[in-house]
């Protein structure tokens, strides 16, 4: 038990306030380098709030965030998005009008510390489209894609920034079977390229057959954290989602 | 060469065009003097009106069309540029020339001063509000500040350029402000478009697009905001100290006022925002159009206020953006039976 473990993500009492709401109550937990750790919780858990502190959209939050051994408290968005901790969102955010390339190369220049010309960027954030399926639509506009096409973009973006760590915010939420089933394929090839992979997800079946570890998330304090199989069978967690009623029928 | 293409979005015709446009420019006096037209100074003299709102266009260009900042105050910029000039001229003696060197960084220090308060707000219509309250505030100050601006009297025969080269700059003969603007244009031209191929560029439109995004992908919004509000201040400022020592006349309503920047706006959406040849257009066809309705003068804002609701209308991406929407609407009325986008974007790729 002893035995040093190495942490990319550490995060002590993390406590972050709207007004009078807690929306995420001391909340702890490490993601262990190399790691996919899947985080759960009903709507309006807390979740994507989570997601805002560790990248630092939310700066007055209390507790620390540490990641690779470093205090990551007040540093910027950009800042820490240039030490390696890349995102997506849940409700995308391409820029609409601007080409997919183009999408993709911002991340490739400005992601990384080292400044490199822009034609590298180019041919790299060509690769990243290619490695995430867009590849033949790399000159049109991001307005065009659709749900999925938008998700895939939001990966190879966060992707252009050559992150240790990535953050998903239910990246596979409104696809369909097909679709989910592919981009598991990607996270897994990602996540083997040595990407510690922190994800929001509302798919069940997804999220606890591709989880090394869970968190389950319940009015902004964590329930319970474990291997995934423990982890759904605890009562507590059966309860926030599905209500006490189902455990009383056994569902 | 190939770089050279790709820098007008790889399109060879794009490249001729411009070149010809600036080639045009270039040898019109030259052209009008030989053929001994009777009006040429009158030409000369719309021309260099065209050139210099095409520059204020751009440099308003950078902010409002690439990073979607509504900021309108950049006739602040140019109105405390022309001041700048005037003043160091009038009180201090100084050679017009030293003008372009000192007046556009006040413009510019302006500029990093406005970007500040500009930058803690993320809606558009509250960027609208302050920057068109700083405008009145600055029109209010040099109204009132007489015993230093001279107040609405305002300043005029403002000295001309000294004569350089041997070059007669005494304004009888319009030719070498026509150059000297000439020179300023395609150095704001060839500057905005540099920003806008560069990586600052796709920060810019990144920032528009989406502001968290950008963030999120290591861009540093407010060094990026700062800096172009900056680099565009400093360009209005080179067209305000021609403007001052050409037209030789500045009242804080004419510089300060927002029916100035009202024609930037016009002209802006009019030609297409976020391009280099939009607001080059459309401050070239406006300008021309007005002049051309010279008894119209007193209806000014009034038609600029009709093109803008026109364009938004029809043509919300501007003239030079709708090349598409026109060909779709065009070929819809021709041919009835069903031809999809792509049979049209593609015939646009061949042709």
């Amino acid at each position: 038990m002893s035995e040093e473990r190495d942490y990319i993500l550490e995060l002590k009492n993390v406590c972050m306030k709207f007004g009078g709401l807690m929306a995420v109550n001391e909340v702890f937990f490490n993601l262990e380098r190399g790691k996919i750790l899947g985080v759960i919780g009903p709507n309006g858990a807390g979740k994507t709030t989570l997601f805002n502190t560790i990248t630092g959209f939310y700066q007055d939050y209390t507790g620390s965030v540490i990641y690779n051994g470093k205090n990551m408290n007040r540093k910027r968005v950009d800042e820490r998005c240039r030490l390696g901790i890349a995102r997506t969102f849940q409700v995308t955010r391409p820029f609409e009008q601007n080409t997919l390339l183009e999408n993709v190369m911002l991340g490739s220049y400005f992601g990384i510390e080292e400044k490199r010309k822009l034609n590298d960027c180019e041919e790299e954030a060509y690769e990243l489209l290619r490695y995430v399926g867009l590849s033949d639509k790399s000159k049109e506009l991001a307005v065009s894609l659709n749900v999925a096409q938008r998700k895939k973009l939001e990966l190879a973006r966060a992707l252009s920034t050559k992150p240790s760590l990535l953050l998903l915010d239910e990246v596979i939420g409104g696809l369909n079977p097909t679709e989910v089933v592919e981009m598991m394929e990607i996270i897994k090839k990602i996540n083997n390229t040595g990407v510690s992979i922190l994800m929001i997800e509302h798919v069940m079946k997804a999220i606890t057959g591709i989880s090394d570890t869970m968190v389950v998330i319940n009015h902004g304090e964590k329930i319970t954290e474990g291997v995934p199989e423990v982890v759904m069978n605890n009562p507590e967690v059966i309860e926030a989602y599905l209500g006490s009623a189902a455990l009383n029928k056994g569902v | 060469m190939n770089r050279l293409v790709k820098f007008f979005d790889g399109s060879k015709n794009k490249m001729i065009l411009s070149a010809l446009f600036f080639l045009v420019l270039l040898l019109i006096p030259i052209v009008l003097r030989i053929s001994g037209y009777e009006n040429e100074s009158y030409v000369e003299g719309v021309l260099i009106l065209c050139m210099m709102w095409a520059a204020m266009t751009l440099s308003w260009d950078l902010l409002m069309g690439y990073m979607g900042i509504w900021s309108l105050a950049q006739q602040v910029f140019f109105g405390i540029a022309a001041y700048t000039s005037s003043m160091m001229n009038y009180y201090l003696g100084m050679s017009p020339w030293l003008g372009f060197l000192i007046a556009p960084i006040v413009a510019a220090v302006v500029g990093g001063l406005v970007a500040i308060p500009v930058l803690r707000l993320k809606a558009a219509p509250y960027i609208i509000i302050a920057t068109m309250c700083l405008g009145e505030i600055v029109r209010l100050v040099f109204t009132n500040l007489v015993d230093f601006t001279r107040g609405e009297l305002g300043f005029w025969q403002m000295e001309a350029f000294d004569d350089v080269f041997g070059i007669n700059m005494n304004g009888a003969d319009k030719i070498p402000y026509y150059y000297l603007i000439f020179i300023i244009f395609s150095a704001i031209t060839l500057v905005c478009s540099l920003i806008a191929k560069s990586h600052n560029g796709l920060a810019m439109k990144a920032i528009r697009d989406s502001q968290e995004a950008a963030e999120s992908l290591g861009v540093n919004s407010t060094e990026i905001k700062i800096k172009i509000f900056i680099i565009s201040a400093y360009m209005a400022g080179f067209c305000g100290v021609f403007y001052a020592h050409y037209m030789k006349i500045l009242t804080p309503t004419d510089m300060f006022s927002q029916s100035m920047m009202t024609e930037f706006i016009a002209m802006d959406v009019f030609g297409g925002i976020a391009t280099t040849r939009g607001p080059v257009f459309g401050a070239f066809f406006l300008t021309i159009i007005m002049e051309s309705l010279q008894g119209l003068d007193k209806y000014k804002l009034l038609i600029y206020a009709a093109i803008l609701m026109i364009t938004t209308l029809l043509l919300p991406n501007g003239v030079m953006n709708s090349s598409r929407t026109l060909k779709l609407s065009l070929l819809g009325r021709l041919t009835k039976h069903g031809r999809t986008e792509s049979d049209i974007d593609a015939e646009a790729g061949n042709g």
